[in-house]
């Protein structure tokens, strides 16, 4: 009974492994699922994160407390201390002008880069650990700089910061 | 974690060890001319508006694809490990003799900038692959590409196994593949750049800033992440400092990003430090002009002079006094040295004709420190290949360190004519102080004895 199973068993995967191989032989071969409807699919079931993921590079921020209002959610389910979440905010503001600044203006990227700057300093002290400091510093970016236009604009700036230098600031970096 | 042995020390001679002010022949002159000129404010004074000691600087050069606030949060990592948290004390490292100096911490930030003749750079290619992925469809969901540049899969694997589809399971080592094959191809292509003599553009403002901290004489620190352009960039900033033997600059290489386990080797490095330069300064403002000409533009012609690379800071200062080379033949009597070259509140350190730099430095004395704009100029009297040869002005302050840099390519900033079309005139030759370009502009503020402040204004 057991070898019957078995061999049953082999010829079913037998012919999974032919549908996936996108046919072949005179069978007629089941269409893999587009990629994108699998993306679809791992987002309808909540394996991806629900984000603000319009074309705009700014995105929604109703408030205008300059954060885009998804990624003030999305810091709100952290389990942040009181001041690493306020770190965090700072952060996310941050990184949304360095978005947005105009990469034309000298002056507008020096002083986005040294908020930016400031901010990663201030997250990375607020955080328990270096490890998680520099988690949170990843985590912010993959949620913020999360789409094609954003991203474009994203590394224009860092090109633009290329060959730099930036100072940590004397205290915190906290505003 | 553990730190790679430092660097072998190389033997290049730095450019502003060949600059006058810095020859030994001519320390014992400068000595006397320092000391003649104490009581106006070029030697050291021991004000407080300056950190007269010289201090530290740790210098972080990140590694490939690493993004700014990556490359600030490994700085902060350094601070940390090396430190603690901030509690609101200044952070201090000791010297060997004991004494408790100011530590900062600076980022210098490179990318992995743009291969010859593409027209996007190489993490715009990175990302250009990844937009390639199955079909184009994470094209709205770029989370994972940050992930993944910085050579982390936990979150993808999870989403791939969650997919159950053999094309998502299989980026989850192609895409990291294709990162570390950029990656290398990098350190490859930018070896070959750095090690082309006619490449004068690669880092230059880095360079910029580390000859300035040098000669301002703090304690610098080099410490950067292995196999990436950021070593890369420190190895040429080192040899760029004359490769010093003496412990006035280390260089370390990490295997991986800073943690907390670096807190002792940091320490016992730091203690080692010495104070560069003992004859150098710093300014309470301090301007430095550089510039990078290629290797054909060094040395002699054949009638025995020097090739001709002279580019010019100018300062004119808030009593109107214009600190420019051309001070020096005014103030008859002084020769080309840093007295002779003394303005009403600060000097400036050397007429270089050659590979500079040349500096610019407001006094730490508030006896001669003045209220006011201070307008800072470059022009340019002769470049032997102005088409090859990029110049950096920076400012920076002694409290905040750099505010301003800016590199412009000698011919492209020279006057447009027939023969430069598309030149833009930002840096022109000097004819006189009134048609000198101001590229930047310092209100220097007296708020209290002990207290002043300095701030770029329009």
């Amino acid at each position: 009974m057991l070898n019957k199973t078995t061999r049953l068993l082999g010829l079913v995967a037998l012919g999974v492994l032919t549908g996936c191989g996108g046919g072949g032989g005179g069978g007629e071969a089941a269409p893999a699922e587009a990629t994108s409807a699998v993306v679809t699919r791992l987002q309808t079931n909540g394996t991806l994160l629900t984000l603000d993921r319009t074309t705009a590079v700014a995105g929604t921020d109703a408030n205008g407390d300059g954060v885009r209002d998804d990624v003030t959610t999305w810091i709100g389910t952290r389990p942040y201390a009181a001041d690493m979440s306020k770190a965090a905010t700072q952060l996310a503001k941050a990184y949304q002008s360095v978005l947005t600044v105009a990469v034309t203006d000298d002056a507008a990227v020096r002083a986005a880069r040294l908020a930016s700057s400031d901010a990663v300093e201030c997250l990375m002290q607020k955080a328990p650990s270096i490890e998680a400091g520099y988690k949170a510093v990843a985590d912010l970016r993959r949620v913020t700089i999360n789409t094609d236009a954003r991203v474009k604009a994203y590394l224009t700036y860092v090109e633009k910061v290329n060959d730099t230098v930036a100072r940590a600031p004397q205290g915190d970096g906290c505003v | 974690m553990t730190p790679l042995p430092v660097h072998p020390k190389e033997t290049a001679v730095s450019d502003f060890r060949s600059a006058p002010f810095l020859r030994p022949l001519l320390g014992a002159a400068i000595g006397l001319g320092l000391m003649a000129a104490n009581t106006a404010g070029i030697a050291q004074t021991t004000s407080t508006i300056c950190e007269p000691d010289g201090g530290y600087v740790v210098a972080y050069y990140n590694g490939t694809f690493a993004t700014p606030e990556d490359a600030d949060a490994q700085r902060a990592a350094l601070r940390i490990a090396r430190h603690g948290k901030y509690t609101g004390a200044a952070e201090t490292a000791t010297t060997a003799a004991g004494k408790a100096e100011p530590v900062r911490y600076e980022t210098f930030y490179s990318t992995a900038g743009t291969a010859s003749g593409a027209t996007e750079s190489r993490f715009q290619a990175l990302a250009g692959e990844y937009r390639k992925l199955l079909d184009g469809a994470l094209t709205q969901n770029w989370e994972y590409f940050w992930d993944m540049a910085s050579g982390n899969t936990d979150a993808w694997s999870v989403l791939a196994a969650k997919s159950a589809d053999a094309r998502f399971l299989a980026v989850t080592s192609s895409f990291p593949a294709t990162v570390n094959s950029l990656s290398a191809k990098v350190r490859t292509e930018l070896t070959a750049q750095l090690a082309d003599g006619n490449n004068t553009t690669l880092a230059a403002r880095q360079l910029a800033r580390a000859q300035a901290l040098y000669t301002e004489r703090q304690k610098l620190l080099m410490v950067a992440m292995g196999s990436s352009q950021g070593e890369l960039f420190a190895n040429k900033a080192f040899a760029k400092l004359g490769s010093p033997t003496d412990n006035t600059v280390r260089k370390e290489v990490l295997s991986a990003t800073p943690a907390s386990s670096l807190n002792a080797s940091l320490t016992t490095t730091m203690a080692a430090l010495t104070i560069p330069n003992p004859t150098s300064n710093q300014g309470f403002i301090t301007a430095t002009l550089s510039w990078s000409v290629p290797a054909t533009a060094i040395g002699k012609l054949a009638n025995g002079t020097d090739i001709q690379n002279d580019l010019d800071l100018h300062v004119i200062e808030p009593t109107g006094t214009h600190v420019y080379y051309g001070l020096a033949e005014r103030n008859k009597g002084g020769g080309q040295t840093a007295a002779a070259r003394q303005g009403d509140a600060g000097y400036l350190d050397a007429d270089s004709t050659t590979v500079g730099p040349e500096h610019y430095y407001a006094s730490c004395d508030e006896n001669v420190l003045k209220e006011g704009i201070y307008k800072i100029s470059v022009a340019q009297e002769s470049v032997s290949n102005p088409s090859l040869t990029n110049l950096t002005l920076q400012v920076a302050f002694a409290k905040s360190g750099e505010v301003f840099s800016k590199t412009w390519n000698a011919r492209q900033s020279q006057f447009a004519s027939a023969s430069c079309v598309g030149c833009t005139g930002e840096v022109p030759g000097f004819t006189q102080a009134s048609a000198l370009k101001t590229h930047v502009k310092v209100q220097v503020t007296k708020l209290g004895p002990g207290n002043w402040t300095a701030a770029l204004v329009e």
